[in-house]
């Protein structure tokens, strides 16, 4: 064959396209999680919020440097929160970059609540929308299996039931958990990660404040993300590569 | 707020700063006959006085905003909510009737700037006590915190420890609650902590004049409390050699509680008890916690205390305790 036919043939075939494994999925309203909620978790939250350990009842600890903590040429020109308009996402991000899948990474608080029922309902009907407000509107699009890790049982519990289930990519841990993510009580949501043949990941959650976690020093939200970045890196590499590696050698991890 | 903190909070989309001590649609927060169908409760003048001032015939009433700056992270933006919560409360409360009071909120997780913002604003004589909350980054006998004593002292302030928390710490001792439920009644465990460390720390040796008022702290908690804090002191005395008298004499000295709620026994007969064991008439102060969902109905004082105890806590006793209050200037 000729260098040119060569050529011409290798651009046809050549198409790369992209994965993008981080993409935060946004509420349009905050009732929007309504629809998925048995009736008494609607009550809860609407009188109680999400009890997570801050000091604020409706928002973060660190008030962030942009609204949403979002770029600002995100937020989509109908109105919502940026990442809450699948249209906008596909014309800012998915057409644009030709991101072939994008794994949703929600930020949404569901995993943070002190309150573990409650927990397990936020969780359960955050990956509901998920699955139905996105993926299943947008085939490019997977959902990530929010778990209430603090409860392990609920946790197996909830990877079990979305086990199978392909619009789901992988189970996210916040990171920041009551213990380090190492330690046993943790271990049954890896061996159900490990039977399901899902992969983990372990989110840098900015948001809260961390459950026995000093926070006297850290003022600033700069201060904060590093923080978090270091704690996730630290409880990741510390404890945890030893002990699970060694138990679930077919774990992967991002 | 100057133009630096104008911008800060519009370009950064900072706003909605409730504190998690009261989630906004909890029914601690507002009882539902207060509760507006539109809007934040206690949000309006008109309301306010319609449903608490002219309601309950009230001479004075002091304004304690509980808000985001008083639980901040940050110093400095604690304290610039503070400011223009402490300007806010003048211009929009204070100025437009003659029977509001309020306190200066702030930050005191600076107390530097704490100092700083009591000194700013304590000239203006309707200001008439210090507010905080009562769960901070540290016990509040810490000298970490005398910088806010010793201003509110030279100014003639009581500082007022409110149910509240900036949640830094786990609400108990053994870690987080899951639910609120036990994060409100937990306070009480604060209250009696904060107590403890301030008799412990001498900080009423060092400042003699120092009024500690409890807010929403709960009462029938006190004697027991006292009981121990004596029988303990007793023991172990030798180890804060300063406390030179009994807690409860101290206590009963130096601090004083809003009397909302009181949390009283079922009977009537039983609350004259308790009243008589905290030892003190002097003690108590009358309180709505308008529009915290305390009680039901118009009248906020529970059955079984005696008229005596009760004109005390109308009258004398916030009398005494805010000593601004006699001055009353517009």
């Amino acid at each position: 064959m000729s260098i040119t036919a060569e050529l011409a043939e290798s651009k046809q075939e050549a198409n790369l396209g992209i994965i993008d494994c981080d993409i935060h999925p946004y509420f349009k309203t905050p009732r929007d999680l309504d629809a998925f909620l048995p009736e008494r978790w609607r009550r809860y939250v609407a009188e109680y919020g999400y009890l997570t350990p801050g000091p604020y009842a409706s928002r973060l600890t660190y008030p962030r440097f942009t609204p949403n903590v979002c770029r600002r040429d995100a937020w989509p020109p109908g109105g919502g929160l940026p990442g809450s308009d699948l249209p906008f996402m596909r014309e800012q991000l998915l057409d644009r970059y030709n991101i072939s899948y994008g794994v949703l990474e929600p930020l949404l608080g569901g995993n943070a609540a002190r309150n573990l029922e409650a927990m397990a309902a936020l969780c359960r009907a955050t990956n509901d929308w998920q699955a139905q407000a996105f993926v299943e509107q947008e085939g490019r699009l997977r959902a990530s299996i929010l778990v209430p890790q603090d409860d392990a049982e609920a946790a197996v519990d909830e990877i079990e039931r979305r086990a199978g289930d392909w619009r789901f990519a992988q189970i996210q841990l916040a990171s920041k958990t009551t213990e380090p993510l190492g330690r046993r009580r943790y271990w049954p949501i890896f061996a159900a990660a490990q039977a399901s043949g899902l992969s983990r990941s372990a989110c840098t959650w900015l948001a809260r404040v961390a459950r026995r976690q000093p926070v006297v020093g850290r003022s600033f939200t700069s201060r904060n993300t590093t923080w978090g970045s270091t704690r996730c890196r630290t409880k990741l590499r510390a404890s945890f590569w030893k002990a699970c590696s060694r138990r679930s050698p077919g774990s992967k991890w991002c | 707020m100057d133009e630096f903190w104008q911008e800060s909070f519009v370009a950064r989309g900072i706003d909605g700063l409730e504190m998690q001590s009261y989630p906004p649609g909890a029914p601690i927060t507002c009882r539902p006959d207060w509760r507006p169908a539109k809007g934040r409760p206690a949000a309006a003048l008109e309301v306010v006085q319609a449903e608490a001032l002219d309601s309950f015939n009230l001479r004075y009433a002091i304004c304690n905003v509980l808000y985001g700056g008083q639980v901040a992270v940050s110093e400095t933006m604690g304290a610039a909510i503070c400011a223009a919560i402490n300007d806010w409360i003048k211009a929009e409360w204070l100025d437009r009737d003659v029977r509001l009071r309020a306190s200066i909120v702030v930050p005191a997780q600076a107390p530097l700037l704490a100092a700083e913002e009591i000194e700013r604003v304590a000239a203006d004589l309707r200001f008439v006590q210090v507010l905080m909350p009562v769960a901070c980054e540290m016990m509040l006998g810490r000298s970490y915190y005398w910088p806010i004593y010793e201003a509110a002292v030279r100014h003639g302030l009581p500082v007022g420890l409110h149910a509240g928390s900036m949640y830094r710490h786990p609400p108990t001792s053994t870690g987080w609650p899951s639910h609120f439920l036990h994060d409100y009644v937990a306070h009480q465990q604060t209250f009696e902590d904060q107590l403890l460390s301030l008799v412990a720390s001498g900080v009423f040796v060092k400042f003699p004049e120092l009024r500690v008022v409890l807010l929403e702290s709960g009462v029938t908690w006190l004697p027991a409390f006292l009981w121990r804090a004596i029988k303990t002191w007793r023991g172990v005395r030798a180890e804060v050699p300063w406390v030179k008298e009994s807690p409860a004499e101290t206590i009963r000295e130096h601090v004083r509680l809003t009397a909302q709620p009181i949390d009283a026994p079922l009977d009537a007969k039983s609350l004259d008890r308790v009243m008589n064991q905290i030892g003190s008439d002097r003690m108590l102060l009358f309180a709505t916690d308008y529009p915290h969902w305390q009680f039901d109905g118009d009248d906020p004082i529970p059955p079984g205390l005696n008229p005596a105890l009760v004109r005390r806590m109308r009258i004398d006793n916030p009398l005494e305790t805010y000593p601004r209050l006699r001055e009353a200037k517009p």
